[in-house]
């Protein structure tokens, strides 16, 4: 066995396989309701994945935290060592490792993709689906004949993609409430880097919406759901009160870059004729006890 | 000055990419409809299929006739599955695309408008003297004129979609469901006479054997099940490692079946006793056995075709004779010139004759080639 074989193995059988029999179970116990059991695995599923969650939430929270700091840098520090070398300080000052907000992510990635093909297995769309599926059950008689599962929930065929768009509607929300949760509240002061944040903002949830359109609604089910779940554990993580929903759906970051450097320069110009006019002020001072100062002068002469 | 920018900007887009193409790699692995119809001789002609294609070659030169989809109809099968069925002079072929076609047998062309249900066609066509049956996966069982394509009675429906082809016996339509159950229905009018229930979804064809007065059902409970036609009761039942998806083979009082464990089953038809020991292909069995000559010829999902004696269960050949690729449809058995053929057809879209004396292959030709 290679390496690639290994892998494969270890994939299919550590988690490909557990995650389909485990569906099918909760299918079973669910009175053979398949969309109950694609919400009832995905809350277990995100449950389970819950301290990698916690520890990408708690990244982004700091993150979130330092940014008015990072901002200042930005403007303070023009040589981009000198700009590096100190946003990673207040990165360390914050507690935030840009890693510990990354692998948290790459871990849920092939969990996401197990749960992915595990869905599609189980569906059993084609029958070549149905025939692999036979091969990758228990071999336990409540899980073999719980094969075919009923497919119909709510108003869709879960083997069938949703012709209503009601599903396309609801991924697309809530790929993007998720992704607005996690946004920084205040824009980068980079352009560059708001300009992809604005582009990444809208990109993922039309393109999740626009594979609703094309993949078996069973699919489109887990994706809404752990959106949801997603959401409610960041609302509940970052504390209700805490929270500002207004946020959210305003569609504009609280302060574009150009917007920003507008402020500014209007801010400047007003110091700057603040400024003029205190110079004015004090050069006719200065004047008039000059002239006062000659007065006495000739005064005393 | 611009290093870094670029740099953050080629990190940012390749995590948000990274998910999509996992997931399009994910895509990849999923099996997508390719379609698993089995051979059929229809009068002169053979009818096999690959993919989303039908040959019609002559039955005993092989010269090719003509090809389903015809030259010149924007016409999408997406792919076969349901063995075609055929009357005197047309082909009618189910398709993956929700459609059944009938096709002229002397020239390929539309016999008459497609006729469309609300599902896939997954199981085959079975046609009487003027009247054609077919399940669909919207859970409907169809009967149309053979000659004019019109309903003949309401569509009959199933609990769940019919993967099967319907079986036809004494006047009686037999059909299986993915729901578990067995419906007995009048072929004429399309009421229901009487239902089995398995418990558990069947996807095989029942098979009627007159000679016991039973109804043969191969189920994915993994149970193979004789049912009296008289008192519609379960005679016996025989269980297997994983699920029955095959079409039972009835001969001398014995029934022979292939499980998705791999296994080859041979069932005393009156009592439910096993005649021989389960056969170990080592590969799950999707393909219906078939006899030849001596032998019982059964070929599992990955190309291996093993030759046995039908009474003791033994390997006659000792080893199996190895395809260049799987296996998912039924092998057919013909009378060639020098005596009887094996015809498979592969995967990949190989045809493949097998002398099933010497278990040699004849020859292997490209289908559409």
């Amino acid at each position: 066995m290679d390496l690639f074989e290994l892998i494969n193995w270890l994939w299919t059988h550590g988690l490909v396989i557990p995650m389909t029999n485990m569906l099918v179970l909760l299918a079973r116990v669910s009175f053979g309701n398949f969309g109950i059991a694609i919400i009832i695995f995905t809350l277990i599923m995100r449950g389970a994945t819950w301290p990698l969650t916690q520890q990408q939430l708690r990244a982004s929270r700091a993150m979130q935290t330092a940014q008015p700091r990072i901002q200042q840098i930005q403007k303070q520090h023009k040589d981009p060592r000198r700009r590096s070398e100190e946003t990673m300080k207040v990165y360390r000052e914050a507690g935030f490792s840009p890693l510990g907000c990354i692998w948290p992510m790459l871990v849920q990635f092939p969990i996401w993709i197990a749960l992915y093909q595990s869905i599609r297995f189980t569906l059993g769309t084609t029958p070549e689906n149905l025939l692999a599926l036979s091969q990758r059950l228990y071999p336990l008689d409540y899980l073999r004949t719980a094969v075919p599962l009923e497919m119909h929930f709510l108003w869709m065929d879960m083997a069938q993609p949703d012709s209503t768009l009601i599903m396309a509607v609801l991924v697309g929300g809530s790929t993007w409430v998720q992704q607005r949760m996690t946004t920084p509240t205040t824009a980068s002061a980079d352009p560059q880097q708001q300009s992809v944040n604005n582009t990444m903002l809208f990109m993922m949830p039309l393109m999740f919406a626009f594979f609703t359109l094309q993949f078996p609604s069973g699919l489109a089910l887990y994706w809404v759901a752990t959106n949801v779940v997603g959401i409610v554990m960041q609302f509940f993580y970052q504390g209700p009160s805490q929270f500002d929903w207004r946020r959210i759906f305003t569609i504009t970051p609280t302060a574009t870059a150009p917007q920003q450097a507008a402020q500014e320069q209007k801010q400047q110009a007003e110091a700057a004729e603040e400024n003029g006019a205190d110079e004015k002020a004090e050069e006719a001072v200065t004047a008039s006890k000059q002239k006062r100062r000659r007065r006495r002068g000739r005064r005393r002469r | 000055m611009r290093r870094f920018p670029n740099r953050r900007l080629a990190a940012i887009l390749a995590l948000g990419f990274a998910p999509l193409a996992l997931l399009s790699s994910a895509c990849a692995a999923i099996a997508s409809p390719d379609g698993w119809a089995s051979p059929v001789v229809a009068g002169e002609l053979l009818l096999i299929s690959h993919d989303d294609e039908l040959f019609a070659v002559d039955s005993s030169t092989f010269s090719a006739r003509w090809a389903f989809p015809p030259d010149g109809e924007d016409i999408d099968p997406v792919a076969l599955y349901g063995t075609p069925g055929a009357s005197t002079d047309t082909v009618f072929i189910p398709t993956h695309k929700d459609t059944l076609y009938a096709i002229n047998a002397d020239d390929g062309q539309l016999a008459w408008p497609p006729f469309e249900t609300d599902g896939s066609l997954i199981g085959g066509v079975v046609v009487s003297e003027d009247t054609l049956y077919f399940g669909s996966n919207d859970g409907r069982v169809y009967a149309l004129d053979v000659a004019s394509g019109s309903i003949r009675w309401a569509p009959f429906p199933t609990g769940e979609p019919v993967w099967s082809t319907p079986a036809l016996a004494n006047g009686m339509l037999l059909v299986t469901s993915l729901d578990g159950k067995l419906y007995v229905i009048d072929a004429a009018d399309g009421r229901l006479a009487w239902t089995f229930d398995t418990g558990a979804g069947v996807a095989s064809p029942p098979v009627v054997d007159e000679a016991t007065g039973q109804v043969y059902l191969a189920g994915f409970d993994g149970k193979l099940r004789a049912v009296d036609l008289e008192t519609h009761e379960e005679n016996w039942s025989v269980s297997a490692g994983n699920w029955f998806w095959t079409e039972p083979l009835v001969s001398g009082g014995v029934v022979y079946a292939g499980s998705l464990d791999g296994k080859v089953y041979a069932v005393d038809a009156a009592t439910g006793d096993l005649v021989w020991e389960p056969f170990d292909t080592g590969e799950p069995v999707r393909s219906a056995p078939v006899l030849a000559g001596e032998s019982l010829i059964v070929v599992n999902r990955a190309g291996e075709v093993f030759g046995l004696d039908p009474e003791t269960g033994v390997d006659a050949f000792g080893s199996p004779l190895l395809l260049s690729n799987d296996v998912l449809a039924d092998p057919l058995a013909v009378e060639g010139e020098d005596g009887p053929l094996i015809i498979i057809v592969t995967t990949n879209g190989n045809l493949i004759q097998i002398n099933p004396a010497t278990l040699q292959l004849v020859t292997t030709r490209p289908l559409g080639g």
